[in-house]
């Protein structure tokens, strides 16, 4: 027979109903009363992060909702979410044991969480409504997620998260402009929290290793617990009015927010990836192109071109190796001088937020 | 180039980056002249308490001489090329 413990402190309970429940494998959060149905939020938490650590943020979303917003966190030894099936169905039934009694299932992962999430969700979605990433990103194993995930993700980051930082984010949000339907904003939203960062979803000792890489933040975790709060409840809102979009509460507050506070912080990125090409954009004809070595060549090499009619094309080439053995020329042609500059694209592995890798250049000077 | 990222990013960024970023600083090209050395070459950083250089290795392979022709109608192994490795504007923003 489980035991089942009350919590001795009971944080930030607005409504006499709101609790914290432990048994020995899930974190269950009872909500306060509220006028909307109820929504069930299922969390994955990120390594070495104890579920204790995000009931200021579960009960911050419980209380602005209008939803009745059921939530829970499945427990993993170490702390390390694995067998994620498994442990969402025992805590899911936990929870409805509790009194949850909906269909409308949403699951929220936390850093690490996020990829076992995404990665289980991305084969086993009957049953589930959405998912939430914190602090992390769609994978790009998944190519052009709008078109081949089964579920609709809001995800969520820092400004100042130093782990997935803004300029991964950014590749996230230009997906998201490309949503076929022009509904990327609400089925695949990608929002940055301004001055936020990495344990910004958080309470307590942030582990080493996390601390290490992060930036300081600039905001206090309430005021950010307060705004994923609002967004993600807007995103529940919107998926489960979609037939209503256009008069619908959620889906007006994630295009405000995408559009509005996002977009400024993400277009001088989303530039700049065009200018080098950057091949994880997905945006054809820029992936195969190198603008900012076309802007620049001339200078960079000591040409003028108002001696001579001067034309530039630039190719891409993805192989190594044969760019190496490439030969660029100058040739003059038809009253023109064409010449014709090779570039190859090292960007290493994107998710790797490594800023030392150089673009390659080739071009001839004869 | 470095400029014209710092010209685009939003002003807040651009304050914060001024108060507590690394600067990343352009730094004299690292001349090669031999094309397998350029290939097997990396950017370079380096490291200062407040700021990063980053060099790039740059190759100018010299221009046969063998006919005189100078922009028109080279053969491929008349040299001439000029190679370099660039650093990402995306990361420049980033």
């Amino acid at each position: 027979m489980k035991t089942i413990l009350l919590l001795t402190s009971i944080l930030f309970s607005l409504a006499a109903s709101q609790s914290v429940l432990e048994t020995n494998s899930s974190l269950l959060f009872i909500p306060p009363t509220k006028p909307g149905p109820s929504v069930i939020l299922l969390g994955l938490n990120g390594a070495m992060c104890d579920p204790h650590v995000y009931i200021s943020l579960i009960q911050t979303i419980q209380n602005y909702s209008n939803y009745t917003m059921w939530a829970a966190f499945p427990k993993f030894p170490g702390n390390f979410p694995m067998n994620v099936g498994q442990a969402l169905t025992k805590t899911l039934n936990e929870l409805k044991a509790q009194g949850a009694n909906s269909s409308d299932v949403f699951v929220i992962g936390h850093s690490l969480g996020t990829f076992v999430g995404q990665d289980y969700l991305s084969e086993n979605s009957t049953g589930y409504k959405g998912l939430v990433l914190l602090g992390k990103f769609m994978r790009f194993k998944d190519q052009d997620p709008q078109v081949n995930y089964p579920l609709p993700v809001l995800t969520i980051s820092g400004e100042l998260d130093g782990l997935p930082k803004i300029s991964r984010l950014a590749m996230s949000f230009n997906q998201m402009l490309r949503h076929p339907k022009g509904q990327g904003h609400i089925r695949f939203p990608v929002a940055i929290i301004p001055g936020a960062y990495h344990s910004s979803f958080i309470t307590g000792d942030i582990p080493h290793m996390i601390n290490a890489s992060d930036i300081k933040p600039e905001i206090s975790g309430p005021e950010a617990w307060q705004i994923c709060a609002k967004l993600i409840d807007a995103f529940v809102d919107a998926q489960l009015h979609l037939g209503s979009l256009k008069t619908n509460r959620g889906a007006k507050y994630l295009a405000d927010f995408v559009y509005g506070s996002t977009y400024p912080l993400m277009k001088p990125l989303l530039d700049a990836f065009a200018l080098e090409g950057n091949p994880y954009l997905y945006n054809q004809p820029v992936v195969n192109t190198t603008r900012w070595v076309s802007y620049h060549i001339f200078d960079t090499i000591g040409v003028s071109t108002d001696v001579l009619p001067t034309i530039l094309d630039t190719q891409d080439i993805f192989d190594l190796n044969e760019f190496y053995h490439a030969s660029p020329s100058a040739k003059f042609r038809r009253g023109m001088l064409d010449y014709q500059v090779y570039t190859n694209k090292q960007m290493g592995d994107a998710e790797n937020d490594d800023i030392r890798h150089p673009l390659n250049c080739s071009l001839n000077l004869s | 180039m470095i400029d014209e990222i710092l010209a685009i990013i939003p002003p807040k960024t651009l304050e914060r980056y001024q108060k507590y970023g690394v600067k990343l600083r352009a730094g004299d090209d690292i001349q090669y002249s031999d094309k397998a050395k350029w290939n097997a070459s990396s950017a370079v950083y380096e490291d200062h308490d407040e700021y990063v250089v980053f060099s790039s290795p740059k190759l100018l392979t010299e221009a046969a001489k063998t006919n005189g022709r100078h922009f028109h109608g080279r053969d491929d192994s008349e040299g001439g090329d000029f190679f370099c490795k660039l650093l990402s504007p995306g990361k420049v923003a980033e």
